[in-house]
């Protein structure tokens, strides 16, 4: 139809075709049009549609225009409806558009503009595709609503993670309405954008820490957690590796402890390479200024940081930004976590602080991990302990009563100890105890005083006595107190020991008791025969003499003699026995009242030898001084006794500090004494002349050599045969408090 | 019974208190060669000795000895208890005692000495010196113990 002229109802009629969906080819040839001029109509068309929403002036010419045999009132109306409707777009804070049928932006308000920073003037007659030109996949998902909505009128929602302005993804929720032209078919739609990326977030940070709460939950070590929790955080926020660094602050280094990635070699391998090294504190470098800081750092660019030691290899990897933070429990950081991702993305405030908030989790479990292994492991010592020990362990509650006791005790006793639980240790006898016994350990138990080696005598599982030995202490918690704890010993042997040891000793106290007894009985009752001999062979001598020859009378002298001699041994066996069991106290002694005392009773002796006696200065001894005058009595008296005949006697007594003792010696120039005889002249009895040399039976040296054994010395002699003898002994010194 | 029929004072009353026969016979026969004129009564354990200073049961006649010789190891009552009797009866405590021991044992001179007794003496195995003891008697009798009758 050349030359037909159309007007503006008409032009309109036919681009409705079109943005209803309408193929432009199909259109252009029913109304034999060409597809410039049908183009050039829909623009004009598509500009009056959006004038109002650039502009808050209506222009009723539009309507007039598009909407033909629309009365003025009615018009008017409608202008006024639409006006406030535009001016309410206008101003909502939440992007709004318009889109034809046919995709293209039709116009959209202020925020929409701000929101994609796009001039919503130029973009009218542009589609998504423009929109979302460095996202295709973000506009396909657009267009594909916009079908759906085209082949279903009505409203659609649905969220869609989109890039804005400024290159950041936000998480959108889309609403789409299609809204009808004058002839009642869908002429375009309109859509609202509503940004709920900070609702989102919080549902993935809620999410993320939930899951890694479960997994800490669930671990029993940080080892085991970090890989689970790493992962969470990654696949939850499309991170690529990630990796924990521990501390080791005695050693001063930190480590590579856990890591993990997605299936990638490349990463695998870089992860890899940072496990294998340790690194010591310092101000460069990602782990470096998180454990030295103790805030989080973002790297935009791993490969673009100098300082990030492993930024190559990183950036070899694929891996672009990376960010790490530290774990910290209170104000001590215990390690860090960082995490790498393949795109450059800028410092995400939110991440570093969902970041920083499984930090802490993961620092309140590395305490507890720690506390819990260093409990396991005093628990492991505890055992081992009571497991070497032959002791039991036992716990009391804070009334007394028995709550636990080690399988040890039925091990060592025999005892089953289960009808004991819930008892009070004084609820069963103890043969060895009394009332006040138990009464003073109950006491002291209310006192909540540690008791040490407490004694008793049960009944064995064979009837037999079983003797305890237990020792415990109170337990406090929060300073109440709790209840005893301890431990025990089967200590049956030893007191079966002790038993016979005191059976033994007994009898021995009383055999020797009886040999005293015994000695001084047979002393006495021997004399009583040895007097009736002697004296009535002189009484015989005496009365009838005359009538006897002369080897009688010398029968009788022998008689008499033995009797003597035998008398005489008795008198000194008796002595010798009585110096260690007659003994007197040890007490502090002058030496030199007990050399006068010997003197003395030496006076007929020394006169009638000459001898000219000297003596060292002397000191205080502790001392019998009965026995130390005996012992210097007989040692000077053997000086006098074994004498040279033609040489003048001299005796020295001589004393000598030795450290702990004195060494006392009695020095003569007398006869001497050949070596073989040194140990045999101190035996009961022993002697080295005849009776007719020198008198005596022999037991003064043995005397000698007891009382100096009593006072814990001991006694020998130096001599050389035909030039004098010393006799040397030694006495413990004084010591200062005691004996 | 020695009969030294120069003296005209009355015979010393002497009791011997000694169990075993051979020293009660040495002690009369020491005193025979002595010289003192004396009585002697010999009892053979404690329990009669204290009868005979008690005038009890057959020594209801018994004279009051001038002096005690006294064994210290008798049967049924020793010479410890009836030293400990004599001592504590104000009757018989001013007769004097000597205690005759067959040892020089300490012990025993330690009792007698707390016991009071006025002299001890070790029987000898030698006659001469056991003569030589009972003769020290005498002259312990003769001068000491000749006091009280003198006032």
């Amino acid at each position: 139809m050349p030359g037909r002229q159309w007007d503006a109802a008409s032009k309109a009629k036919v681009v409705l075709e079109g943005l209803k969906g309408g193929s432009e080819g199909a259109i252009c040839k029913r109304h034999r049009i060409k597809p410039a001029e049908y183009r050039r109509w829909r623009k004009q068309f598509l500009a009056n549609i959006a004038r109002p929403l650039e502009s808050r002036r209506v222009r009723p010419a539009l309507g007039s225009r598009l909407l033909p045999g629309m009365s003025a009132r009615v018009w008017e109306e409608s202008a006024k409806a639409l006006r406030v409707a535009q001016e309410l777009i206008e101003a909502l804070p939440i992007p709004v558009f318009f889109k034809a049928r046919d995709g293209k932006h039709l116009g959209a308000n202020r925020a929409w503009e701000t929101y994609f920073g796009v001039d919503r003037e130029t973009f009218i007659g542009r589609t998504v595709n423009e929109l979302f030109a460095s996202a295709p996949e973000v506009a396909a998902k657009h267009r594909e609503a916009d079908e759906d909505l085209w082949r279903s009128p009505g409203t659609r929602s649905y969220e869609l993670e989109v890039p804005v302005h400024d290159g950041s993804v936000r998480h959108t929720l889309n609403y789409k309405a299609t809204f009808a032209g004058a002839d009642g078919e869908v002429a375009g739609l309109i859509g609202a954008i509503i940004d709920i990326t900070e609702r989102k977030r919080a549902e993935q940070r809620q999410a993320i820490e939930h899951r890694v709460t479960r997994i800490l939950s669930e671990s029993e070590t940080v080892g085991a957690a970090l890989p689970g929790v790493l992962q969470a955080f990654c696949e939850t926020l499309g991170w690529a590796c990630g990796a924990r660094w521990s501390l080791d602050a005695r050693m001063g280094g930190f480590r590579c402890e856990e890591t993990w990635s997605k299936d990638d070699p490349a990463i695998a391998a870089f992860l890899a390479a940072s496990r294998e090294s340790t690194y010591q504190p310092g101000q460069a470098g990602l782990i470096r200024r998180v454990l030295g800081q103790g805030e989080p750092v973002w790297i935009v660019d791993v490969s673009a940081e100098e300082s990030f030691l492993r930024g190559k290899p990183a950036a070899r990897a694929g891996l672009r930004s990376a960010f790490a933070l530290p774990i910290r429990l209170g104000d001590q950081v215990l390690g860090a976590l960082e995490f790498f991702h393949r795109d450059t993305l800028q410092p995400d405030e939110w991440l570093l602080k969902t970041g920083v908030a499984i930090g802490l989790q993961i620092g309140h479990f590395m305490a507890r991990a720690q506390a819990e292994g260093e409990l396991r492991q005093s628990e492991a010592r505890f055992r081992s302990l009571t497991g070497l020990s032959s002791d039991w362990y036992w716990e009391q509650d804070q009334e007394f009563r028995l709550t636990f006791m080690s399988s040890r005790f039925v091990e060592r006793t025999g005892i089953d100890p289960a009808p004991y639980i819930g008892r009070k240790r004084w609820d069963e006898a103890a043969a060895n105890l009394t009332e006040s016994d138990w009464a003073r350990h109950k006491a002291q138990l209310e006192r909540h005083e540690p008791f040490f080696d407490f004694e008793m005598e049960r009944v064995g599982a064979d009837g037999n006595s079983v003797w305890l030995s237990v020792t415990g202490e109170p337990v406090f918690e929060d300073r109440k107190f709790r209840g005893y704890r301890g431990v025990g010993t089967d200590i049956t042997d030893r007191k079966r020991g002790q038993a016979v040891l005191r059976v033994a000793y007994d009898e021995l106290a009383r055999s020797n008791a009886e040999l005293q007894q015994f000695a001084y009985v047979a002393s006495h009752d021997l004399q009583e025969p040895l007097r009736m001999i002697g004296s009535y062979t002189q009484l015989l001598e005496r009365r009838y003499g005359d009538k006897l020859d002369a080897d009688a009378r010398e029968f009788m002298d022998f008689i008499v003699e033995g009797a003597t001699r035998m008398k005489q041994l008795i008198e000194d066996l008796l002595a010798y026995s009585r110096v260690g069991t007659r003994g007197k106290e040890v007490r502090p002694v002058q030496l030199q009242v007990a050399l006068d005392r010997a003197l003395v009773n030496l006076r007929a002796a020394l006169e009638s030898s000459d001898a000219h006696i000297t003596h060292d200065v002397l000191p205080e001894v502790s001392a019998d001084d009965t026995q130390l005058t005996q012992l210097l009595q007989n040692l000077i008296g053997n000086a006098i006794k074994f004498r040279k005949k033609d040489e003048p006697l001299r005796i020295h007594f001589g004393v000598q500090d030795s450290g702990e003792e004195w060494r006392f010696s009695v020095s003569d120039n007398g006869i001497g004494i050949e070596p073989q005889y040194f140990e045999r002249i101190f035996m009961v009895f022993q002697r080295l002349h005849t009776r007719d040399e020198y008198p005596g039976t022999g037991i003064g040296l043995a005397i000698c050599k007891k009382v100096v054994d009593r006072h814990r010395g001991r006694i020998w002699v130096e001599s050389e045969h035909g030039k004098g003898s010393t006799f040397v002994f030694t006495l413990l010194k004084i010591q200062k408090g005691g004996t | 019974m020695s009969a030294d029929m120069d003296r005209v004072a009355p015979p010393v009353e002497i009791l011997l208190v000694e169990d075993n026969l051979g020293d009660a016979r040495l002690t009369r026969e020491a005193l025979k060669e002595g010289k003192v004129y004396n009585n002697l009564h010999w009892v053979k354990d404690g329990v009669e000795a204290l009868d005979f200073l008690h005038k009890r049961g057959k020594y209801e006649d018994a004279p009051k000895p001038d002096i005690i010789l006294l064994d210290l190891n008798l049967p049924k009552k020793d010479g410890r208890e009836v030293l400990q009797e004599i001592k504590s009866d104000s009757r018989l405590m001013r007769i004097p005692v000597v205690v005759l021991t067959t040892s020089k044992a300490e012990e025993d001179v330690l009792r007698t000495y707390t016991l009071h007794a006025n002299c001890y003496v070790t029987k000898p195995v030698d006659l001469e010196q056991f003569i030589k003891v009972v003769q020290s008697i005498d002259n312990f009798w003769l001068t000491v113990v000749t006091l009280p009758n003198g006032k």
